[in-house]
């Protein structure tokens, strides 16, 4: 999980760590990312989250170095 | 969003503009300056759900599951005809692994998946009477064969899944096929189909011994 955040943020692994479960940070899970598919159901998630924090650090980094977006 | 649309991106902890191989500054520092002074608390969200679409009722097929896993097993064995002893020699096992994010753990997820599938196939047993199990400490005591496999070899290649940089899943699925390839090698071995796991000396003896009075019939 550490790996793919890293890699989506394009930050240092090292810089990384994985909390133990805590329900006041992450939802309650009925049956989803566990077993054979906790790599592909909490990595897609974890992918997204990364790209969601990602965002905001490159859009701060546009305005920091006035930069606009150009879409 | 992204670095596309901003022409900045991040590289190794470190802020970078598009044509430009000198770094604008580093990402724990941007971090730290937008916790303070800016104030602000930087927190990602990212959900993934399974479809699991429900069976059609007139076909009976349906895009149930995500991502089916393939694997192949080969087992070589051999087996001690006077005792019925199966001892298993190598076992190859192929699976497709998607991107290997961390091969060291794929491979430990490999082995280790086959040695319970030597468990399930040769030793564990859970002896049961009217509903009651009569051994309860066996998944403890026997859980190793009482020898160890010489060598075991993995493949891995590459496929497109949807999965986190065309991850896949890489658990149950190395457990599943070991049992039955190690069967198969006993049939091809000494000529009899287990139908029961595990496959104890005992069992095995038996089925030998069965096969060898119709044999003679």
């Amino acid at each position: 999980m550490a790996q793919i955040a890293a890699e989506e943020i394009g930050a240092k692994f090292e810089d990384f760590w994985v909390d133990l479960p805590d329900t006041d940070l992450s939802p309650v899970d009925l049956y989803g990312a566990n077993a054979t598919r906790i790599t592909y159901v909490a990595g897609n998630a974890v992918k997204e989250a990364a790209a969601d924090v990602k965002a905001q650090i490159l859009s701060r980094a546009a305005a920091k170095w006035e930069r606009r977006p150009s879409t | 969003m992204g670095e596309e649309t901003v022409h900045l991106r991040i590289m190794d902890g470190k802020i970078f503009e598009e044509g430009n191989p000198e770094p604008l500054g580093d990402l724990r520092d941007l971090i730290a300056e937008m916790h303070r002074p800016l104030g602000l608390t930087l927190t990602g969200k990212g959900s993934y759900h399974t479809r699991g679409v429900p069976l059609d009722p007139e076909t009976g097929q349906s895009h149930v599951v995500d991502l089916y896993l393939f694997a192949t097993q080969v087992a070589e064995v051999e087996v001690d005809p006077v005792t019925g002893l199966v001892r298993v020699l190598n076992i190859w096992a192929a699976h497709d692994v998607g991107k290997a994010i961390h091969p060291l753990n794929v491979e430990g997820q490999i082995e280790g998946g086959v040695h319970m599938g030597l468990g399930f196939a040769l030793t564990e047993e859970i002896v049961r009477e009217r509903g009651k199990t009569l051994n309860p400490l066996s998944l403890i005591t026997s859980c190793s064969p009482p020898w160890t496999c010489r060598r075991s070899s993995r493949l891995q290649w590459k496929s497109r899944t949807s999965g986190p940089f065309g991850a896949r899943g890489i658990g149950e699925a190395t457990t599943i096929p070991t049992a039955a390839a190690i069967a198969n090698a006993v049939f091809n071995a000494v000529g009899v189909k287990m139908q029961e796991l595990p496959m104890t000396p005992e069992k095995v003896l038996r089925a030998i011994k069965e096969k060898g009075k119709e044999g003679r019939n």
